[in-house]
């Protein structure tokens, strides 16, 4: 049983490379590709609990993968790394709703424990959000319930009388 | 009366003569304050270049941190996944053929980490006035690895188009790469929403090269085509431009004898063509 499904998209082949060799060793499934048109093709079509992207990008940008993730009300976490970060493109991810921000060169731990604070965080959401969908289903079955007990009682209430 | 006329033209002949030494040691003092303000200028200029070309490297800051730091990232993370997998008691063959892959990736990026040092070192080092036979097309290409990342950044797309006749010629390699650092460096900031940059060179007859920096950029308007070589002219907004990169090219080629000049319509993109003289010199 996987850890996780994690989506990585960077320009760097040796990046994708080293994030799928240390994420897989972790027990994660790991997806690459180095083309940000790919990765939103590849996160509309199944789910991933997390997807990593780069910041600099050529045609897509970090930014703009940030946004369309987001209006393609695509379920995942994001988490963008990069290796030049500046106060603006921190404020511009984390305000789209990007979970975290990663400098390059990062150390192994540090990104170890982002990515599973990330995909347990997603997951957690995933596991409340199904309860919540069960616990609505089954307020509904017991509305339901409730409301033919009611019409029952009152039947034998009017039954009694006559 | 002969023997007193004989005195007066030697008299005259003597206060002659030593009007020409003074004026000979006049001019001779003249010549050396010449020659001292000549060299004072070279010492200028060439400190103007070197200060230029700091501001240069400057404006790659995010380029080059880029560039940097994207091998470093690969290699501190293999180096430490190695460290890691050492460190476990099962540590078998395959684990340490995997491990001799991983080492190859860190040679790969860390000689990406070289190369870019070396073309930063070559491109900040003080000016010297040496020539040499070069070929332009390395000088293009070196002074591309350079900017090219921060170019991607920028969205812009470049494309080079070299001749394959194209004669080497006589120059200063780190004055041309400069020259060259330079258009690039102007190309970007006239294209802030990314654009296309074309470099070509060719050979233009027997004795010239030319080399053109084609960008789909702003353009330059028709009132400032005629300034943008003059020192201290330019249109760009905030502290980073000195209106000194195009003068300082202008002057650079000029002393290589060749020429530059700039096309362009406002809102249409501009072309910045050099030529220079082949052979050995």
């Amino acid at each position: 049983m996987s850890e996780g499904n994690i989506l990585i998209v960077d320009d760097e082949e040796t990046m994708c490379n080293l994030l799928k060799d240390i994420l897989a060793e972790k027990g994660y499934e790991v997806t690459t590709t180095q083309k940000a048109r790919e990765a939103l093709e590849l996160a509309q079509d199944r789910p991933f609990d997390l997807i990593i992207t780069d910041l600099k990008m050529p045609e897509i940008d970090g930014i703009e993968m940030v946004r369309q993730i987001k209006e393609f009300g695509i379920d995942s976490i994001v988490l963008v790394i990069t290796a030049y970060p500046s106060v603006e493109s921190v404020r511009d991810v984390l305000g789209l709703g990007a979970y975290d921000y990663i400098t390059k060169p990062f150390n192994l731990e540090e990104m170890f424990f982002t990515v599973k604070r990330a995909v347990e965080f997603h997951q957690l959401n995933v596991t409340n959000k199904k309860l919540i969908e069960k616990l609505e289903k089954q307020n509904i079955l017991l509305e339901g319930k409730k409301r033919k007990a009611e019409k029952d009682i009152g039947k034998d209430e009017g039954g009694n009388r006559g | 009366m002969k023997a007193t006329a004989e005195r007066e033209l030697e008299e005259k002949l003597r206060k002659t003569r030593l009007a020409l030494m003074n004026m000979l040691e006049d001019m001779t003092g003249d010549k050396k304050a010449i020659e001292n303000a000549y060299h004072e200028l070279k010492e200028t200029q060439d400190k103007l270049v070197q200060s230029e070309k700091m501001a240069a490297v400057g404006q790659l800051g995010a380029g080059v941190a880029h560039e940097l730091n994207n091998p470093l990232g690969g290699i501190l993370g293999y180096a430490q996944f190695i460290l890691a997998k050492m460190q476990k008691e099962n540590f078998n063959i395959s684990d340490f053929k995997i491990c001799g892959q991983y080492l190859k990736y860190i040679e790969k990026e860390a000689q990406r980490c070289k190369t870019i040092v070396r073309n930063l070192l070559i491109f900040s080092r003080k000016p010297d006035r040496a020539y040499e036979t070069i070929d332009i097309k390395e000088v293009i290409d070196y002074t591309l690895a350079l900017v090219i990342s921060q170019l991607k950044l920028k969205k812009i797309k470049i494309t080079t188009d070299f001749a394959p006749d194209i004669e080497k010629i006589s120059g200063n390699i780190n004055q041309l790469q400069q020259v060259f650092m330079n258009l690039m460096i102007n190309a970007q900031q006239a294209m802030p929403g990314g654009g296309e940059l074309k470099i070509s060179a060719y050979k233009k007859s027997d004795q010239e090269i030319a080399i053109e920096f084609a960008d789909t950029g702003c353009g330059i308007a028709k009132e400032n085509l005629g300034r943008v070589f003059d020192a201290f002219f330019t249109t760009k907004q905030g502290l980073k431009a000195t209106g000194l990169g195009l003068s300082i090219s202008y002057q650079i080629i000029k002393e290589h004898k060749g020429t530059i000049t700039a096309q362009s319509e406002e809102g249409r993109g501009a072309v910045f063509m050099i030529t220079l003289p082949v052979g050995s010199g």
